[in-house]
């Protein structure tokens, strides 16, 4: 598939939707207003898996962080990368109506990383635990963990 | 001030400034492994050799001066070369010891080799064994490894002013050799400047490797003098003393009980409870008991001759506030002035 | 009438068929699954963010135990991301190696799979033909790297050391006697009336959905997806081997079951081929700054020991950028999302893990069914813990 003339078809659809597109990386930056649209129209364009959804905390760069969705066509095996900025204490609005991936995907970023979907339907934390203190992907975050020095109880501990 | 051009790059610097440092201050990178900031050029090493404009053989600028209009290239294919050459060079007869350097992990010969990515350099053993003798016990010369940089004999002469160890020979005969054994004051400048593993301390030999070691900035407890230094500590032990070159009075320098008094610090014999002595005889006391003793012993003394029968002596151990406040207590508890400080000088 | 009532199973995470840590609260309705919800996280060891404080050498290890029952197929993947972050040619040698090494990897996880898979259903016999012929490998993987489980073999631009003569030759021995084995499982459950019951028709999930949940690997192939990234995307000179992508029509426990079964065979191949024309040549490149020269060549000349020191010791530097690289591990696309900084360590590291989103399925795939499906349908879906969790 050729991603340039996608690019361009959903460019033509929701105009302004597609901040940039990097034809090496087959990568397109997101705008942030009309990114429930975008991700649709993508869909629609035959790209059926989300394969990954990628955060990276890129502070202190402002807007923080950095959403990578990964995405494939399995009609050709077509990659393509979608991506978008967010800020801290911004909410993403979910894309896991389009793709069910995204539910399990979005939960991790949610978890590691403290970014907030709107519109998920169980946004819950999925690796730590309910009452884990702190985003351990955020570059913030002590390798050793926040308590470190401090004895662990596992009585505290809040599980679903 | 004189203008000239490095690498297309225009800049001005006051005269006398060699060729090195004016390319240092625009950002530039040029290799080095004799030169050493605080000491005088040396040029013993031939890495940081540039091309400059209308002269045939490249020169090592870091003890060239920069003239006006100079056109100075840093990098180029035959400077690489020629620069590949010389670390071979060096590297011809030097020993394969990494696995157990103190050094390794820290060795500007190292660095140098990675970033050039050299290869092939089938060790050559010397044809006559070098001498290991040195001029203090304190630290232990590794022949094999000293690159002839001559760092350690410009430190000891030019930051010193000792001059207790000098080079000797030329080309493979070359070696470090002790000139004043006497006057060595065991100080390990030469320790510090050196690249390589050649110098390494007699005290810390294979106890832990520079990446695993934790380094705590810290002020010397010896004297009044402050100097600054880092505690290189692993699994909560000191293992070693280094220093940072631009950090406090000293610069980077320290002399023989900065360096190399620490193992007080760790030591077994240390004493950890107080003791009092009776009937000849030492025992443990408890710090109530012993403080308890000591405050009527002193009381008696002052009762029976007066408070100036009393004199305290504090450590230079201790820090600048429990100094003050043994003074204060020597002066408005006991009453006396006859207080006084081993690090007084 | 009476209120219709369901009541809460908890399972796992201690228990035996879940296979690792996973937790699965099951609310049934008498025997019949009518929400399930799985937990995990009980395996997180921070594997990402302990990444991005070690450097390129020294986070292959710790790949290794993302899914520890086929680690050289975690290896070669993360190798692979860095050397395209890097931009660096492995020679052909230590691609066909590397072949070889993702393909056994790949046997030894579908023998687990198999072997336990049909113990928890009730066939006892399997599991120990299985774990016999897993043995084989883990010999070779001994032979070739000292560890059985883990072999970590796989380097940033090759591999650690040239294949031995006893490898070559234990490979060939396994290469002949295997196809005897897979017959030998094949008679023991394909046709068995015990096994079809359990298995047909439990589980199913037609394309679309498959490919919506992100199924990847044996279980997105068993609903008729022909997608493998070793031909989709080929890696590591795979367009060099002749093999088949086995695919399923039905999607349900038994077609998983076939699909895998057949990748043996088509392992197998990939292997024989691999084995038989194995080029000459170097297994490491000559990139000097990446390349970790031979112990022989340290013992001798002090270039190769610096280098050796400082690539093991500090790790080489990669350029700043982004990169995707995909591979089929056992369990399906295994993705490494690596963003350099130009620094020793990865900025990101984040690990596409195949098995996090086959176990988001889980919900999906038991809804429905009866309890004791459970433990079928995890199993067909082959999880591993440790990749889950990360």
């Amino acid at each position: 598939m050729d991603t340039q003339s996608v690019v361009a078809r959903i460019d033509r659809k929701h105009p302004g939707s597609i901040l940039k597109f990097i034809k090496d990386a087959n990568e397109i930056v997101a705008a942030a207003g009309s990114f429930p649209q975008l991700m649709k129209a993508v869909h629609e364009e035959n790209f059926d898996m989300l394969v990954d959804i990628v955060g990276i905390d890129w502070t202190p760069r402002i807007p923080r962080f950095d959403l990578v969705y990964l995405l494939l066509s399995t009609a050709d095996f077509t990659r393509l990368r979608v991506r978008l900025q967010t800020e801290e204490g911004q909410e993403v609005p979910t894309v896991s109506d389009i793709w069910h991936s995204a539910n399990w995907g979005e939960r991790e970023v949610y978890d590691l990383l403290g970014i907030s979907f709107s519109g998920h339907p169980d946004l819950r934390r999925i690796l730590t635990w309910k009452n884990f203190d702190g985003h351990p992907l955020r570059k913030d975050f002590p390798l050793q963990g926040k308590h470190f020095d401090k004895p662990f109880n596992p009585e505290t501990i809040e599980d679903y | 001030m004189v203008s000239l051009k490095i690498d297309g790059r225009e800049v001005s610097v006051p005269e006398g400034t060699t060729i090195l440092k004016a390319a240092q201050g625009i950002g530039i990178d040029i290799p080095t492994l004799c030169y050493h900031k605080r000491l005088p050029p040396i040029g013993s090493c031939n890495m940081c050799i540039v091309e400059i404009r209308g002269q045939e053989a490249p020169v090592t600028s870091c003890n060239t001066p920069v003239e006006e209009g100079m056109e100075v290239t840093t990098e180029s294919e035959a400077l690489h070369a020629q620069r590949v050459v010389n670390l071979k060079k060096i590297l011809k007869h030097h020993a394969l010891d990494c696995p157990i350097c103190d050094k390794a992990g820290e060795c500007d010969l190292q660095n140098l080799v990675y970033r050039f990515g050299i290869t092939e350099v089938p060790f050559e053993p010397r044809k006559q064994k070098r001498d290991d003798s040195y001029s203090t016990s304190l630290i232990r010369y590794w022949p094999e490894r000293c690159i002839m940089c001559k760092r350690c004999v410009t430190a000891c002469r030019e930051i010193k002013g000792i001059g207790a160890i000098e080079a000797s020979g030329e080309g493979d005969d070359a070696r470090i050799v002790v000139a004043n054994a006497e006057i060595c004051r065991s100080c390990g400048e030469c320790l510090m400047v050196c690249p390589t593993g050649a110098l390494t301390e007699n005290l810390s030999r294979f106890k832990g490797r520079p990446w695993l070691e934790k380094r705590v900035m810290t002020t010397c407890p010896y004297c009044g003098c402050g100097c600054q230094m880092e505690l290189r500590v692993m699994e909560n032990r000191v293992i070693g003393v280094t220093t940072k070159l631009d950090a406090g009075v000293n610069q980077g320098s320290l002399c023989v009980k900065g360096r190399f008094g620490y193992e007080f610090i760790g030591d077994e014999d240390r004493l950890t409870d107080p003791l009092i002595k009776e009937n000849g005889a030492f025992r443990k006391a408890s710090w109530d008991e012993a403080l308890d003793l000591v405050a009527q012993k002193l009381s008696a003394i002052k009762k029976e001759s007066g408070p100036d029968a009393i004199g305290g002596l504090s450590s230079a151990k201790c820090t600048n506030e429990e100094n003050y406040l043994f003074q204060k207590f020597m002066r408005a508890v006991i009453g006396t002035n006859n207080v006084d400080h081993c690090a007084r000088l | 009438m009476a209120e219709a009532k369901t009541i809460t199973l908890n399972m796992g995470p201690h228990h035996p068929a879940t296979h690792g840590v996973l937790r699965v609260v099951l609310e049934l309705d008498g025997e019949t699954i009518v929400k399930a919800t799985p937990h995990i996280g009980y395996l997180h060891r921070g594997i990402e963010k302990l990444a991005e404080h070690r450097n390129y050498q020294q986070i292959i290890p710790l790949t290794d135990r993302l899914d520890y029952s086929s680690a050289s197929a975690n290896n070669i993947g993360y190798c692979l991301a860095v050397e395209k972050l890097m931009g660096i040619e492995v020679p052909k040698r230590a691609q066909y190696l590397r072949g070889i090494m993702a393909e056994l990897a790949r046997f030894m996880g579908h023998q687990l799979w198999l072997g336990t898979h049909a113990l928890d259903i009730g066939a006892m016999t399997v599991i120990f033909y299985a774990f016999r012929d897993r043995e084989m490998i883990m010999k070779i993987n001994e032979e070739i790297s000292g560890y059985r489980l883990t072999p970590t073999f796989f380097r940033i631009g090759g591999v650690a050391h040239d294949a031995t003569d006893e490898f070559i030759k234990k490979v060939r021995e396994f290469v002949k006697w295997f196809p005897k084995a897979l017959s030998g499982y094949h008679t023991l459950l394909t046709e068995n009336k015990i096994w079809t019951t359990r298995t047909m028709n439990i589980g199913a999930i037609t394309a679309k959905e498959a490919v919506n949940y992100g199924l990847t690997g044996p279980s997105l192939r068993a609903s008729g997806v022909a997608y493998d990234v070793r031909k989709a995307f080929p890696y590591s000179s795979y367009d060099d081997f002749d093999f088949k992508i086995p695919v399923g029509e039905n999607g349900d426990v038994y077609d998983r079951y076939l699909v895998r079964m057949e990748e043996f065979t088509q392992s197998l191949a990939i292997i024989h081929q691999a084995i038989e024309n194995l080029p000459e040549g170097p297994v490491q490149t000559d990139n000097p700054w990446i390349g970790n020269p031979a112990l022989s060549d340290v013992e001798k000349d002090i270039s190769a020991l610096i280098r050796r020191f400082m690539i093991n010791a500090k790790g080489p530097n990669a350029p700043q950028g982004e990169v995707y690289q995909a591979v089929e591990g056992a369990k399906g696309e295994l993705g490494f999302y690596l963003v350099g900084d130009g620094s020793e360590h990865p900025y990101r590291m984040k690990v596409r893990a195949p098995c996090f989103y086959l176990a988001s399925a889980i919900p999906r795939l038991m809804t429905g069914h009866m309890i004791a499906d459970a433990i079928a349908i995890i199993g067909s879906l082959d999880v591993v813990l440790g990749e889950i969790d990360r």
